[in-house]
This record gives C-alpha cells, structure tokens and sequence, in this order.
C-alpha cells in the first residue's frame, strides 16, 4: 500500500486512474490542477506523486521542479497524452529531469501498478 | 573628324551602336525571344533568339518562315491554343502555359508571353514571344506544396491523436478494471467488456502510428538511414492500396545499406507511385517492390498489372499536372511530385513496360554520391550484390 498524490486536470481521466490504484490496494488523494497539487503535497505524507504535465495554471514541469526541492521527497511520476503544441514524447522528456518515472498515455493497468510498485517498493494489496 | 556617308551625325552612331546592343543583349537573354510576322499568311518566325534554339533544339534555319505551332504536339491543350489565336485576332497581349515539344520530341512545359508589336508608319504588325521552359519549376513547386500539404496534415494529425491519447486513457483504465473482475469471466457480457479494451488499445495503437507518421513528416530535414527505417515507410506507404489491391515486397531486406534517404521523402514517393499503380487498376490487381543493389547504385522498382503507360507518354506522365483521369479526380501532382523527390536524390524516376503486361517505374539512386558507407561495409549473409 502506498499513499499516493494524483494530479490530472481531466476528471474522467484522473477518476479512472485514481480508482484503478484505489482498487491496487493505495490511498489516493485527488488534484484538479498543478496549483491545487502542490498544495495537497506541501502537506506532506505522500509516497508518490503522480502528476500530469500538461494542465492549466501550473503544469506538471513546474510541479515536478517544486517537488523535486524539497527534502525527503516523495517519488515522482510524470504521464502525459500530450497536446498538439507539445508532443507526449516531449513533455515526458523535459520531465524526465526531475521525474523518478514516466509514462506516455494511455497506458494499461498492469503497466501503471507495476510502475507504482517498483517506484514505492510496495506490493499491491487487495484486488 | 571625316563624316561618314551613311552615318551622318553622332546621334545616329548612338543609335546604331543601341540597335547593335540590343541584338546582342536579346541573343544573350536566358529567356526564348521570337518575332511573328502577321503582315504574312500564317503569321511566320521572322526572328528567334539563340535561347530559343538552346531551349528547342531547332537552329534558325529550320524555323524562320515557318508558323511557331511546330512546338506544339499530342499533348498541347486545343482550348490555349484556341484561346492564343483569339487574342492574336484581337491583337491583344496574351499568357499561356502550353506543353511543347522540343527537337528531340522531349515535353516541356511552355510559359508563353505574347504582345503585339505594332507601328503603321513603319508598316510593322508582328508579335513578340517571350518563352520560358518551366518544367523544372513546376515540378519544384509541386513537390513544395506537397510539403507543406504533408506537414499541416502532420500538425492536424498530432493535435487529433494527443487529445485522443487523453481520452483513451479513462477507457482503457475502466475497460480494464471491469475485465479483470473475478465474476466477469463467467459473465455473458465478458466478450462485451473485452471487446471494449480491444478496441481501445486498437485505437492507441493507430495514434501512436499516426503520431509517428506526423512526426516524420514534420521532420523532413532529418536523413535517418534506410535501413532503419525504410520497412515502416513501406508499410506506411502500402496503407495507401486500397484492399483490393496486393503489394509483394522483394530485396528491400537485404539492403542492410546504411544509406541517407530521408524517411518521409520515401514515403512521400513511394505512397506516390502505389496510389498511382492502384488508380491504373481501378482498384483491383497486384502490385510489386522490387529493390536491388546494381554496382553502387539503388534500384528500386514499383510494378503493377494494370493497362500500363503508352510509350508516347513515357515522358509526359511526370509532367506537372498530368493526368489521365477526369478533371476534378486526382491533381496531376503525384508523379511529378515522386520524380522531383528522386531528382532531389541525386536520382533519376523513369516509368517501363512491365514484362507480362502493366507498368513498372524504376527509381535509380546512385548511392556513392550519397554516402561511402553505402551498400559497401555489409558483412555476412545480406552483402549486396556487388
């Protein structure tokens, strides 16, 4: 069990994955926005954060630079569909500076689970 | 100073020494020059400039005297022609693009400025020509506009499959999550659900491919070599066939050659030259790509069983805005856009008759002039031919 920050700015998106990792056994706090994550994570408690790059108000690139500061950091996990200004590939480039993992959308659920394990070192309880 | 007898005054020296200037000047001129006569049945060359005789192939002799319509040809548009006279009848200024042909019987395509040239004091009633060969040019441009057509597709393409992306992800997710649960196994809706994630990852599979494809597009500068990349423009480039149509691939995995082709500029021509073979089939048949290595140069061979090219249009058929179908169906674009790829190469694209009935085009690169690693360094069994 992991206790995990998701941060994505479409809900059905952000829904879905956070109930996949609900059903993984992990404690999910939701975030509609970059602005609105960081603050849930200043709050501290969190084995990783999962955050979207490309979102309104602050992106994930400014989340990831925030986060990767501070002292006894969480695990990072960038994901990105892209947009058509930025491609997926590019933004999980430029996060690849500071994210601990990346992972292009859409991705499957084994892959997703996997990635939270081997990030956490937790293995996932319940179904 | 003595006076001369026939030049009498320093103004008609300056006169003379213009007349001669101009001469000189128009026979230097990069552009054809040419005088009608319409004093005179058939309105005769009474002049052409050297250009002319470069560009056409003809000497003076064999055209002064005769009307200029010996450059016109099988292929020339009747209703240009027409539209020419008229302006001539009128005695009016006139442009046209025309196809013409030169000594050799080689098409060329014809920019054609005409005005009249009149004076009633000095009884003069001609017409001045200037002519360009522009084929070149159009054949540039087309591929430009092929480019930049290929490149706005790729940015709509990319912003589409982004947004896709996004979208896939919630059904992907639940999709999933719903199939894995223990009870949906005996479910009669178990192929429902796994259907639903099928398609999905179907979906993300064609916007990853799409995405790719935008990318190279937009990427056209970048030389990756062949060998790496050549089999996903070939299946690419084969999305193009319509189902009716086959496509067999033969030699084009043997050439480990690390040769410099840009990627989407062999998509670019060979998707080309199989929509051009599926339009000769009507849809229906079977096309070939054949690649072999002949010394140090790259053949590559694109055949089809359709009715296949007329001799008489061998050379035409990569002509700008060519086509054998009805107005409105396909531009005229695609083989001049494929030949001005294959020149840009460094190559040359020339279309035969396939044994057995159909077309077949051959593209030949000359791989020395591209890079010494070419088809020269393979060890083991896939060296080519050499």
């Amino acid at each position: 069990m992991a206790r995990i920050l998701l941060i994505d700015d479409m809900p059905a998106v952000r829904k879905a994955i956070a109930s996949l990792l609900r059903s993984g056994g992990h404690v999910v706090t939701e975030a509609g926005d970059g602005k609105a994550g960081l603050e849930a994570a200043r709050a501290g408690g969190f084995d990783l954060v999962i955050t979207d790059m490309l979102m309104p108000k602050r992106d994930g690139t400014s989340v990831l630079m925030e986060l990767a500061r501070t002292p006894n950091r969480p695990k990072l996990l960038a994901i990105s569909g892209g947009s058509g200004a930025l491609s997926e590939m590019d933004a999980l480039r430029l996060a690849s500076l500071t994210a601990d993992a990346t992972l292009a959308k859409p991705f499957d659920n084994a892959t997703l689970l996997q990635a939270v394990d081997r990030l956490t070192g937790a293995q996932a309880t319940g179904g | 100073m003595k006076s001369d007898p026939v030049i009498s005054s320093d103004a008609s020296r300056a006169e003379q020494a213009l007349a001669a200037l101009l001469r000189v000047a128009v026979d230097a001129s990069p552009v054809c020059i040419t005088i009608s006569d319409l004093r005179h049945d058939d309105a005769p060359l009474i002049f052409v400039n050297d250009q002319f005789c470069r560009t056409t192939g003809h000497t003076r002799e064999q055209v002064i005297g005769r009307n200029c319509r010996f450059l016109q040809g099988e292929g020339t548009d009747r209703s240009v022609v027409a539209r020419m006279r008229e302006a001539i009848a009128r005695r009016e200024p006139v442009s046209i693009e025309l196809i013409s042909y030169k000594r050799t019987g080689e098409p060329f395509l014809n920019r054609l400025d005409l005005a009249p040239v009149r004076d009633s004091r000095l009884e003069i009633d001609a017409y001045v020509g200037v002519q360009r060969d522009i084929t070149a040019f159009r054949a540039a441009e087309a591929t430009r506009r092929e480019r930049e057509k290929m490149e706005a597709l790729g940015r709509l393409a990319s912003g589409f499959s982004h947004e896709l992306n996004n979208l896939l992800q919630p059904i992907i997710t639940y999709g999933g999550m719903l199939a894995a649960r223990p009870e949906m196994a005996e479910a009669e809706y178990a192929e429902q659900i796994n259907t639903i994630v099928d398609c999905a990852s179907a979906a993300r599979d064609i916007t990853a491919q799409v995405l790719h494809f935008a990318r190279s597009g937009v990427a056209l500068s970048e030389a990756e070599p062949l060998s790496r990349r050549r089999g996903e423009a070939i299946r690419m480039a084969s999305r193009l066939l319509p189902p009716g149509v086959s496509l067999s691939i033969e030699g084009v995995e043997d050439l480990s050659a690390a040769c410099t082709i840009d990627t989407a500029e062999l998509l670019q021509v060979l998707g080309n030259l199989f929509r051009n073979a599926a339009n000769a089939m009507d849809g229906k048949g079977s096309v070939r790509l054949a690649a072999v290595m002949e010394d140090t140069t790259l053949v590559l061979s694109v055949s089809d069983t359709g009715p296949g090219v007329p001799p008489e249009l061998w050379s035409r058929i990569f002509e700008p805005f060519f086509s054998t179908k009805p107005p409105g169906q396909g531009t005229g674009l695609g083989l001049a856009t494929a030949w001005g790829i294959v020149r840009g190469w460094g190559g040359t694209l020339t279309v035969r008759k396939r044994e057995g009935g159909g077309a077949e085009f051959i593209i030949r690169i000359p791989l020395d002039r591209r890079s010494t690693d070419c088809g020269t360094n393979n060890n083991g069994a896939h060296s080519s031919d050499r």
